[in-house]
Protein backbone atom coordinates (compact mmCIF):
# COMPACT_ATOMS: atom_id res chain seq x y z
CA UNK A 1 0.00 0.00 0.00
CA UNK A 2 1.43 3.34 -1.03
CA UNK A 3 1.52 5.94 1.74
CA UNK A 4 2.94 9.42 1.45
CA UNK A 5 1.92 12.13 3.86
CA UNK A 6 3.44 14.30 6.57
CA UNK A 7 1.28 14.22 9.73
CA UNK A 8 2.32 17.79 10.54
CA UNK A 9 0.94 18.88 7.13
CA UNK A 10 -2.43 17.34 7.98
CA UNK A 11 -2.42 19.03 11.38
CA UNK A 12 -1.53 22.31 9.66
CA UNK A 13 -4.41 21.88 7.20
CA UNK A 14 -6.76 21.27 10.14
CA UNK A 15 -5.66 24.58 11.65
CA UNK A 16 -6.39 26.32 8.33
CA UNK A 17 -9.92 24.89 8.27
CA UNK A 18 -10.61 25.76 11.91
CA UNK A 19 -9.37 29.30 11.37
CA UNK A 20 -11.50 29.54 8.24
CA UNK A 21 -14.58 28.64 10.29
CA UNK A 22 -13.77 31.17 13.02
CA UNK A 23 -13.01 33.94 10.51
CA UNK A 24 -16.31 33.30 8.73
CA UNK A 25 -18.26 33.40 11.99
CA UNK A 26 -16.49 36.66 12.95
CA UNK A 27 -17.20 38.19 9.54
CA UNK A 28 -20.89 37.36 9.81
CA UNK A 29 -21.04 38.95 13.28
CA UNK A 30 -19.20 42.07 12.02
CA UNK A 31 -21.82 42.44 9.31
CA UNK A 32 -24.22 43.19 12.21
CA UNK A 33 -27.08 40.95 11.08
CA UNK A 34 -29.44 42.10 13.86
CA UNK A 35 -28.83 45.76 13.08
CA UNK A 36 -29.24 45.07 9.37
CA UNK A 37 -32.63 43.48 9.98
CA UNK A 38 -33.75 46.28 12.29
CA UNK A 39 -32.64 49.10 9.98
CA UNK A 40 -34.19 47.34 7.01
CA UNK A 41 -37.44 46.81 8.87
CA UNK A 42 -37.53 50.51 9.69
CA UNK A 43 -37.08 51.27 5.98
CA UNK A 44 -40.01 48.97 5.31
CA UNK A 45 -42.16 50.86 7.78
CA UNK A 46 -41.20 54.12 6.11
CA UNK A 47 -42.08 52.68 2.70
CA UNK A 48 -45.48 51.54 3.95
CA UNK A 49 -46.19 55.07 5.11
CA UNK A 50 -45.49 56.59 1.67
CA UNK A 51 -48.38 58.31 0.04
CA UNK A 52 -49.04 59.09 -3.65
CA UNK A 53 -47.06 62.32 -3.40
CA UNK A 54 -43.94 60.45 -2.23
CA UNK A 55 -43.63 58.41 -5.41
CA UNK A 56 -46.73 56.35 -5.42
CA UNK A 57 -47.54 52.78 -4.60
CA UNK A 58 -45.04 51.36 -7.09
CA UNK A 59 -42.10 52.86 -5.20
CA UNK A 60 -43.52 51.57 -1.92
CA UNK A 61 -43.88 48.14 -3.48
CA UNK A 62 -40.28 48.07 -4.78
CA UNK A 63 -38.92 49.12 -1.39
CA UNK A 64 -41.01 46.47 0.33
CA UNK A 65 -39.59 43.84 -2.04
CA UNK A 66 -36.02 45.01 -1.31
CA UNK A 67 -36.66 44.88 2.43
CA UNK A 68 -38.06 41.34 2.20
CA UNK A 69 -35.07 40.20 0.10
CA UNK A 70 -32.59 41.64 2.60
CA UNK A 71 -34.29 39.97 5.55
CA UNK A 72 -34.30 36.68 3.65
CA UNK A 73 -30.59 37.08 2.81
CA UNK A 74 -29.67 37.65 6.45
CA UNK A 75 -31.64 34.59 7.59
CA UNK A 76 -30.21 32.38 4.85
CA UNK A 77 -26.68 33.61 5.59
CA UNK A 78 -27.07 32.78 9.27
CA UNK A 79 -27.96 29.19 8.37
CA UNK A 80 -25.20 28.86 5.77
CA UNK A 81 -22.53 30.18 8.13
CA UNK A 82 -23.61 27.89 10.98
CA UNK A 83 -23.69 24.81 8.74
CA UNK A 84 -20.40 25.61 7.04
CA UNK A 85 -18.70 26.28 10.35
CA UNK A 86 -19.74 22.83 11.57
CA UNK A 87 -18.54 21.24 8.35
CA UNK A 88 -15.14 22.96 8.53
CA UNK A 89 -14.60 21.96 12.15
CA UNK A 90 -15.69 18.40 11.28
CA UNK A 91 -13.13 18.10 8.49
CA UNK A 92 -10.53 19.63 10.82
CA UNK A 93 -11.25 17.02 13.48
CA UNK A 94 -10.97 14.20 10.93
CA UNK A 95 -7.65 15.59 9.74
CA UNK A 96 -6.31 15.71 13.29
CA UNK A 97 -7.33 12.08 13.86
CA UNK A 98 -5.66 11.06 10.61
CA UNK A 99 -2.52 12.99 11.62
CA UNK A 100 -2.39 11.13 14.95
CA UNK A 101 -2.73 7.72 13.25
CA UNK A 102 -0.04 8.51 10.69
CA UNK A 103 2.22 9.89 13.43
CA UNK A 104 1.84 6.65 15.40
CA UNK A 105 2.60 4.58 12.30
CA UNK A 106 5.59 6.79 11.49
CA UNK A 107 6.75 6.23 15.03
CA UNK A 108 6.71 2.52 14.30
CA UNK A 109 8.44 2.82 10.95
CA UNK A 110 11.15 4.95 12.49
CA UNK A 111 11.63 2.29 15.12
CA UNK A 112 12.54 -0.07 12.27
CA UNK A 113 11.66 -3.71 11.89
CA UNK A 114 13.95 -4.67 14.73
CA UNK A 115 11.88 -2.45 16.97
CA UNK A 116 8.49 -3.40 15.55
CA UNK A 117 7.51 -5.75 18.31
CA UNK A 118 8.61 -3.19 20.89
CA UNK A 119 6.40 -0.69 19.05
CA UNK A 120 3.45 -3.13 19.17
CA UNK A 121 4.17 -3.69 22.84
CA UNK A 122 3.88 0.06 23.44
CA UNK A 123 0.96 0.53 21.00
CA UNK A 124 -1.09 -2.72 21.21
CA UNK A 125 -4.14 -0.90 19.84
CA UNK A 126 -2.45 -0.68 16.44
CA UNK A 127 -3.05 -4.42 15.93
CA UNK A 128 -6.75 -3.76 16.38
CA UNK A 129 -6.72 -0.83 13.94
CA UNK A 130 -4.84 -3.05 11.51
CA UNK A 131 -7.34 -5.87 11.89
CA UNK A 132 -10.27 -3.55 11.21
CA UNK A 133 -8.61 -2.41 8.03
CA UNK A 134 -7.16 -5.74 7.02
CA UNK A 135 -10.02 -8.17 7.70
CA UNK A 136 -12.20 -6.88 4.84
CA UNK A 137 -9.38 -7.68 2.42
CA UNK A 138 -8.30 -10.91 4.15
CA UNK A 139 -10.91 -12.94 2.26
CA UNK A 140 -9.71 -11.96 -1.22
CA UNK A 141 -6.08 -12.38 -0.14
CA UNK A 142 -6.72 -15.88 1.18
CA UNK A 143 -8.65 -16.56 -2.03
CA UNK A 144 -5.59 -15.46 -4.01
CA UNK A 145 -3.42 -17.72 -1.88
CA UNK A 146 -5.84 -20.58 -2.57
CA UNK A 147 -5.07 -20.30 -6.26
CA UNK A 148 -1.42 -21.09 -5.50
CA UNK A 149 -2.29 -23.94 -3.17
CA UNK A 150 -1.48 -21.95 -0.04
CA UNK A 151 -3.46 -21.64 3.19
CA UNK A 152 -6.15 -23.99 1.96
CA UNK A 153 -7.10 -27.39 3.35
CA UNK A 154 -8.29 -28.98 0.15
CA UNK A 155 -10.86 -31.74 0.20
CA UNK A 156 -8.33 -34.30 -1.03
CA UNK A 157 -6.58 -34.09 2.34
CA UNK A 158 -7.79 -35.83 5.48
CA UNK A 159 -6.52 -35.89 9.02
CA UNK A 160 -5.18 -39.16 10.37
CA UNK A 161 -5.15 -40.06 14.03
CA UNK A 162 -2.36 -42.03 15.69
CA UNK A 163 -3.02 -42.91 19.34
CA UNK A 164 -0.05 -43.17 21.67
CA UNK A 165 -0.07 -45.42 24.71
CA UNK A 166 -2.33 -44.14 27.47
CA UNK A 167 -0.54 -43.39 30.72
CA UNK A 168 -1.20 -42.18 34.22
CA UNK A 169 -0.72 -38.44 34.64
CA UNK A 170 -1.26 -35.74 37.20
CA UNK A 171 -4.66 -34.14 37.65
CA UNK A 172 -4.55 -30.37 37.17
CA UNK A 173 -4.63 -28.34 40.36
CA UNK A 174 -5.88 -25.09 38.86
CA UNK A 175 -5.94 -22.61 36.01
CA UNK A 176 -2.15 -22.51 35.68
CA UNK A 177 -1.92 -26.27 35.17
CA UNK A 178 -4.58 -26.14 32.46
CA UNK A 179 -2.76 -23.40 30.53
CA UNK A 180 0.60 -25.10 31.08
CA UNK A 181 -0.81 -28.28 29.54
CA UNK A 182 -1.83 -26.36 26.40
CA UNK A 183 1.69 -24.98 26.15
CA UNK A 184 3.19 -28.44 26.67
CA UNK A 185 1.21 -30.08 23.85
CA UNK A 186 2.27 -27.28 21.48
CA UNK A 187 5.86 -28.57 21.66
CA UNK A 188 5.13 -31.83 19.78
CA UNK A 189 4.02 -31.68 16.12
CA UNK A 190 0.39 -32.65 15.66
CA UNK A 191 -0.17 -33.54 19.32
CA UNK A 192 -3.58 -33.38 20.94
CA UNK A 193 -4.08 -34.53 24.52
CA UNK A 194 -7.26 -35.87 26.07
CA UNK A 195 -7.02 -36.21 29.84
CA UNK A 196 -9.59 -38.48 31.40
CA UNK A 197 -10.20 -37.39 34.97
CA UNK A 198 -11.69 -40.06 37.24
CA UNK A 199 -12.87 -38.51 40.47
CA UNK A 200 -13.02 -40.34 43.82
CA UNK A 201 -16.77 -40.88 43.40
CA UNK A 202 -16.15 -42.59 40.07
CA UNK A 203 -17.53 -39.78 37.93
CA UNK A 204 -15.52 -38.62 34.97
CA UNK A 205 -14.55 -35.32 33.35
CA UNK A 206 -12.65 -34.80 30.12
CA UNK A 207 -10.01 -32.21 29.46
CA UNK A 208 -9.03 -31.60 25.82
CA UNK A 209 -5.71 -29.74 25.44
CA UNK A 210 -5.16 -28.36 21.94
CA UNK A 211 -1.91 -27.20 20.40
CA UNK A 212 -1.16 -23.71 19.12
CA UNK A 213 0.44 -22.97 15.74
CA UNK A 214 3.49 -25.16 15.20
CA UNK A 215 4.29 -24.62 11.52
CA UNK A 216 4.19 -21.13 9.98
CA UNK A 217 4.71 -22.26 6.37
CA UNK A 218 2.11 -21.02 3.87
CA UNK A 219 1.61 -24.39 2.18
CA UNK A 220 -0.44 -26.94 4.14
CA UNK A 221 1.92 -29.64 5.40
CA UNK A 222 1.51 -32.79 7.43
CA UNK A 223 1.09 -30.94 10.74
CA UNK A 224 -2.54 -29.77 10.92
CA UNK A 225 -1.65 -27.13 13.55
CA UNK A 226 -0.16 -24.72 11.02
CA UNK A 227 -0.75 -21.32 9.43
CA UNK A 228 -3.26 -22.92 7.06
CA UNK A 229 -5.30 -24.00 10.08
CA UNK A 230 -5.13 -20.40 11.38
CA UNK A 231 -6.43 -19.12 8.04
CA UNK A 232 -9.24 -21.67 7.90
CA UNK A 233 -10.37 -21.20 11.49
CA UNK A 234 -10.41 -17.43 11.12
CA UNK A 235 -12.14 -17.62 7.73
CA UNK A 236 -14.73 -20.33 8.30
CA UNK A 237 -14.37 -21.62 11.89
CA UNK A 238 -13.34 -25.05 10.70
CA UNK A 239 -10.07 -26.89 10.18
CA UNK A 240 -8.78 -30.42 9.82
CA UNK A 241 -7.23 -29.98 13.26
CA UNK A 242 -10.71 -29.56 14.78
CA UNK A 243 -11.87 -32.75 13.06
CA UNK A 244 -8.83 -34.55 14.43
CA UNK A 245 -9.46 -33.32 17.97
CA UNK A 246 -13.03 -34.57 17.72
CA UNK A 247 -11.77 -37.99 16.60
CA UNK A 248 -9.30 -38.06 19.48
CA UNK A 249 -11.98 -37.35 22.09
CA UNK A 250 -14.27 -39.90 20.43
CA UNK A 251 -11.54 -42.53 20.66
CA UNK A 252 -10.60 -41.73 24.26
CA UNK A 253 -14.19 -41.74 25.45
CA UNK A 254 -14.84 -44.98 23.57
CA UNK A 255 -11.94 -46.63 25.38
CA UNK A 256 -13.53 -45.76 28.73
CA UNK A 257 -16.33 -48.21 27.90
CA UNK A 258 -18.95 -46.26 29.83
CA UNK A 259 -21.62 -43.70 28.98
CA UNK A 260 -19.80 -40.39 28.80
CA UNK A 261 -22.63 -38.25 27.42
CA UNK A 262 -23.18 -36.46 30.75
CA UNK A 263 -19.48 -36.08 31.60
CA UNK A 264 -18.32 -32.47 31.61
CA UNK A 265 -15.87 -31.62 28.82
CA UNK A 266 -13.50 -28.64 28.72
CA UNK A 267 -11.78 -27.70 25.45
CA UNK A 268 -8.65 -25.63 25.98
CA UNK A 269 -5.84 -24.12 23.96
CA UNK A 270 -3.32 -21.36 23.46
CA UNK A 271 -3.51 -19.12 20.36
CA UNK A 272 -4.68 -21.34 17.45
CA UNK A 273 -5.52 -24.00 20.04
CA UNK A 274 -7.96 -21.60 21.70
CA UNK A 275 -9.64 -20.86 18.38
CA UNK A 276 -9.98 -24.60 17.71
CA UNK A 277 -11.38 -25.03 21.25
CA UNK A 278 -14.04 -22.41 20.47
CA UNK A 279 -14.68 -23.88 17.01
CA UNK A 280 -15.48 -27.23 18.66
CA UNK A 281 -17.50 -25.74 21.52
CA UNK A 282 -19.70 -23.96 18.97
CA UNK A 283 -20.03 -26.95 16.62
CA UNK A 284 -23.31 -28.94 16.99
CA UNK A 285 -21.66 -32.07 15.59
CA UNK A 286 -19.01 -31.98 18.32
CA UNK A 287 -21.55 -31.18 21.05
CA UNK A 288 -23.92 -33.97 20.04
CA UNK A 289 -23.92 -36.69 22.70
CA UNK A 290 -21.56 -34.71 24.90
CA UNK A 291 -21.80 -32.13 27.68
CA UNK A 292 -19.41 -29.34 26.76
CA UNK A 293 -19.39 -27.29 29.95
CA UNK A 294 -16.43 -25.05 29.25
CA UNK A 295 -13.80 -23.66 26.92
CA UNK A 296 -10.53 -22.01 27.94
CA UNK A 297 -8.46 -19.84 25.61
CA UNK A 298 -5.22 -17.95 26.14
CA UNK A 299 -3.85 -15.40 23.68
CA UNK A 300 -6.54 -16.21 21.09
CA UNK A 301 -8.70 -13.93 18.93
CA UNK A 302 -12.21 -14.86 20.12
CA UNK A 303 -14.48 -12.57 18.08
CA UNK A 304 -17.19 -14.18 15.94
CA UNK A 305 -17.61 -17.47 17.81
CA UNK A 306 -21.19 -18.24 18.79
CA UNK A 307 -21.07 -20.35 21.96
CA UNK A 308 -24.30 -21.78 23.47
CA UNK A 309 -25.32 -20.38 26.86
CA UNK A 310 -24.78 -23.75 28.54
CA UNK A 311 -21.03 -23.53 27.92
CA UNK A 312 -18.90 -21.16 29.99
CA UNK A 313 -15.83 -19.61 28.42
CA UNK A 314 -12.77 -18.09 30.06
CA UNK A 315 -10.36 -16.17 27.86
CA UNK A 316 -6.97 -14.93 29.05
CA UNK A 317 -5.56 -11.95 27.21
CA UNK A 318 -2.46 -9.92 27.84
CA UNK A 319 -2.98 -6.25 27.18
CA UNK A 320 0.23 -6.01 25.15
CA UNK A 321 -0.19 -9.21 23.15
CA UNK A 322 -1.36 -8.11 19.66
CA UNK A 323 -2.72 -11.56 18.68
CA UNK A 324 -6.01 -11.50 20.67
CA UNK A 325 -6.70 -8.12 19.05
CA UNK A 326 -6.41 -9.47 15.52
CA UNK A 327 -10.16 -10.05 15.35
CA UNK A 328 -10.64 -6.28 15.63
CA UNK A 329 -13.31 -6.73 18.32
CA UNK A 330 -13.30 -5.79 22.02
CA UNK A 331 -12.59 -8.38 24.72
CA UNK A 332 -15.78 -10.40 25.29
CA UNK A 333 -17.66 -10.00 28.55
CA UNK A 334 -20.95 -11.87 28.36
CA UNK A 335 -23.08 -13.81 30.87
CA UNK A 336 -21.31 -17.07 30.00
CA UNK A 337 -18.04 -15.55 28.79
CA UNK A 338 -15.36 -13.95 30.93
CA UNK A 339 -12.27 -12.39 29.45
CA UNK A 340 -9.45 -11.67 31.88
CA UNK A 341 -7.28 -8.87 30.53
CA UNK A 342 -4.05 -8.38 32.43
CA UNK A 343 -0.95 -6.28 31.95
CA UNK A 344 1.79 -8.14 33.83
CA UNK A 345 5.35 -6.86 34.06
CA UNK A 346 7.52 -7.78 31.04
CA UNK A 347 8.88 -11.33 31.17
CA UNK A 348 12.35 -12.59 30.23
CA UNK A 349 11.79 -11.44 26.62
CA UNK A 350 11.62 -7.82 27.73
CA UNK A 351 9.23 -5.28 26.20
CA UNK A 352 8.40 -7.36 23.15
CA UNK A 353 5.01 -8.07 21.57
CA UNK A 354 6.28 -11.44 20.30
CA UNK A 355 7.38 -12.42 23.81
CA UNK A 356 4.00 -11.28 25.16
CA UNK A 357 2.27 -13.93 22.99
CA UNK A 358 4.51 -16.71 24.18
CA UNK A 359 2.62 -19.62 25.75
CA UNK A 360 4.94 -19.86 28.75
CA UNK A 361 4.11 -16.26 29.54
CA UNK A 362 0.41 -17.12 29.60
CA UNK A 363 1.11 -20.04 31.94
CA UNK A 364 2.98 -17.60 34.20
CA UNK A 365 0.08 -15.18 33.96
CA UNK A 366 -2.33 -17.92 35.04
CA UNK A 367 -0.11 -18.68 38.03
CA UNK A 368 -0.03 -14.99 38.90
CA UNK A 369 -3.81 -14.74 38.65
CA UNK A 370 -4.27 -17.72 40.93
CA UNK A 371 -1.87 -16.40 43.54
CA UNK A 372 -3.22 -12.87 43.27
CA UNK A 373 0.23 -11.56 42.28
CA UNK A 374 -1.13 -10.30 38.94
CA UNK A 375 -4.04 -7.90 39.09
CA UNK A 376 -6.77 -8.37 36.50
CA UNK A 377 -10.32 -7.27 35.90
CA UNK A 378 -11.43 -7.58 39.52
CA UNK A 379 -15.02 -8.78 39.13
CA UNK A 380 -14.22 -11.54 36.68
CA UNK A 381 -15.11 -14.97 38.09
CA UNK A 382 -13.51 -17.78 36.12
CA UNK A 383 -13.53 -20.44 38.80
CA UNK A 384 -16.93 -21.94 37.90
CA UNK A 385 -15.73 -22.73 34.37
CA UNK A 386 -12.78 -24.86 35.45
CA UNK A 387 -14.15 -26.15 38.76
CA UNK A 388 -15.25 -29.61 37.43
CA UNK A 389 -11.70 -30.24 36.15
CA UNK A 390 -9.32 -29.09 38.87
CA UNK A 391 -8.35 -29.33 42.48
CA UNK A 392 -10.21 -32.45 43.61
CA UNK A 393 -7.89 -34.57 45.77
CA UNK A 394 -7.79 -38.21 44.86
CA UNK A 395 -8.65 -37.61 41.21
CA UNK A 396 -6.89 -39.98 38.76
CA UNK A 397 -5.70 -38.62 35.47
CA UNK A 398 -5.33 -40.90 32.45
CA UNK A 399 -3.54 -39.17 29.60
CA UNK A 400 -4.53 -40.13 26.05
CA UNK A 401 -2.12 -38.57 23.56
CA UNK A 402 -2.78 -38.56 19.83
CA UNK A 403 -0.69 -37.37 16.92
CA UNK A 404 -2.64 -35.84 14.06
CA UNK A 405 -1.33 -35.68 10.51
CA UNK A 406 -2.73 -34.31 7.27
CA UNK A 407 -2.66 -36.95 4.58
CA UNK A 408 -3.83 -37.46 1.03
CA UNK A 409 -7.32 -38.89 0.85
CA UNK A 410 -6.27 -41.18 -2.02
CA UNK A 411 -2.57 -41.90 -1.50
CA UNK A 412 -0.65 -42.12 -4.75
CA UNK A 413 1.63 -45.05 -5.09
CA UNK B 1 -30.08 56.04 4.25
CA UNK B 2 -26.52 56.60 5.46
CA UNK B 3 -26.95 53.76 7.87
CA UNK B 4 -28.01 51.44 5.02
CA UNK B 5 -24.92 52.42 3.05
CA UNK B 6 -22.75 51.96 6.11
CA UNK B 7 -24.18 48.46 6.62
CA UNK B 8 -23.68 47.69 2.94
CA UNK B 9 -20.02 48.70 3.23
CA UNK B 10 -19.63 46.45 6.28
CA UNK B 11 -21.12 43.42 4.49
CA UNK B 12 -18.90 44.10 1.48
CA UNK B 13 -15.82 43.96 3.70
CA UNK B 14 -17.11 40.76 5.34
CA UNK B 15 -17.57 39.22 1.90
CA UNK B 16 -13.98 40.11 0.98
CA UNK B 17 -12.69 38.56 4.23
CA UNK B 18 -14.65 35.34 3.76
CA UNK B 19 -13.53 35.07 0.11
CA UNK B 20 -9.93 35.55 1.12
CA UNK B 21 -10.33 32.92 3.85
CA UNK B 22 -11.94 30.53 1.34
CA UNK B 23 -8.78 30.93 -0.74
CA UNK B 24 -6.66 29.97 2.28
CA UNK B 25 -8.84 26.94 2.96
CA UNK B 26 -8.40 25.90 -0.67
CA UNK B 27 -4.64 26.05 -0.17
CA UNK B 28 -5.01 23.09 2.23
CA UNK B 29 -5.43 20.99 -0.92
CA UNK B 30 -1.70 21.41 -1.48
CA UNK B 31 -1.01 18.84 1.25
CA UNK B 32 0.49 15.73 -0.30
CA UNK B 33 -1.49 12.78 0.99
CA UNK B 34 -1.42 9.34 -0.52
CA UNK B 35 -2.64 6.50 1.65
CA UNK B 36 -5.64 5.47 3.75
CA UNK B 37 -8.14 8.29 4.17
CA UNK B 38 -6.77 10.37 1.30
CA UNK B 39 -9.39 9.30 -1.24
CA UNK B 40 -11.79 12.17 -0.75
CA UNK B 41 -9.57 14.67 0.98
CA UNK B 42 -8.92 17.01 -1.94
CA UNK B 43 -12.54 17.10 -3.09
CA UNK B 44 -13.78 17.64 0.49
CA UNK B 45 -11.48 20.63 0.95
CA UNK B 46 -12.50 22.02 -2.42
CA UNK B 47 -16.18 21.64 -1.51
CA UNK B 48 -15.61 23.54 1.74
CA UNK B 49 -13.77 26.31 -0.06
CA UNK B 50 -16.53 26.56 -2.66
CA UNK B 51 -19.16 26.72 0.08
CA UNK B 52 -17.30 29.60 1.73
CA UNK B 53 -17.09 31.41 -1.59
CA UNK B 54 -20.86 30.95 -1.99
CA UNK B 55 -21.31 32.58 1.43
CA UNK B 56 -19.09 35.49 0.36
CA UNK B 57 -21.19 35.86 -2.81
CA UNK B 58 -24.34 35.91 -0.70
CA UNK B 59 -22.82 38.65 1.49
CA UNK B 60 -21.96 40.62 -1.66
CA UNK B 61 -25.54 40.26 -2.82
CA UNK B 62 -26.78 41.47 0.56
CA UNK B 63 -24.52 44.54 0.34
CA UNK B 64 -25.93 45.19 -3.12
CA UNK B 65 -29.52 44.98 -1.89
CA UNK B 66 -28.75 47.36 0.96
CA UNK B 67 -27.29 49.84 -1.54
CA UNK B 68 -30.32 49.36 -3.75
CA UNK B 69 -32.67 50.04 -0.87
CA UNK B 70 -30.65 53.15 0.03
CA UNK B 71 -30.96 54.32 -3.59
CA UNK B 72 -34.72 53.79 -3.51
CA UNK B 73 -34.95 55.84 -0.32
CA UNK B 74 -32.75 58.54 -1.85
CA UNK B 75 -35.00 58.69 -4.86
CA UNK B 76 -38.13 59.04 -2.75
Amino acid sequence: MKTRVAPEDLAGAAVLLDRGASAMEDAFARGRPATTTAVTAAAGVRAAALGPLDGGFETAYRRGQAVAAIERDVAVLAGMVAAESLALHGVGTSLRQAARVYAAVEDGVRAGLSGLDRFLYDHPEVAEWGARGILPVAGPLVGLADGWGFLNERTDRVVALKPLAAREGRAPAGLADLVAEDVEVSKTPGLVRVTELIRPDGSRAWLVSISGTQDWGLAPGSDPFDATADANVIRQHSAAAAIGVNLALLDAQGRAGVDTSADPVLTSGHSLGGMVALTLASEPGFRHGRTITGALTSGSPTGGFDIPDSTRVVSLEKLRDPVPRLDGTPARQEPNWRTIVADPAPGPGGRSAVAEHDGAGYAALARGLESGAVPSSTDVDWHATIEPFVGQPGTRAIVHDYVLTREWQNPRS
Amino acid sequence: MNELLHLAHGWQQCADDVRSRAHLVRSARAVTWEGPGATNYHSVVEDRSNAMTAIADRMDALAGRLRGLAALERGA
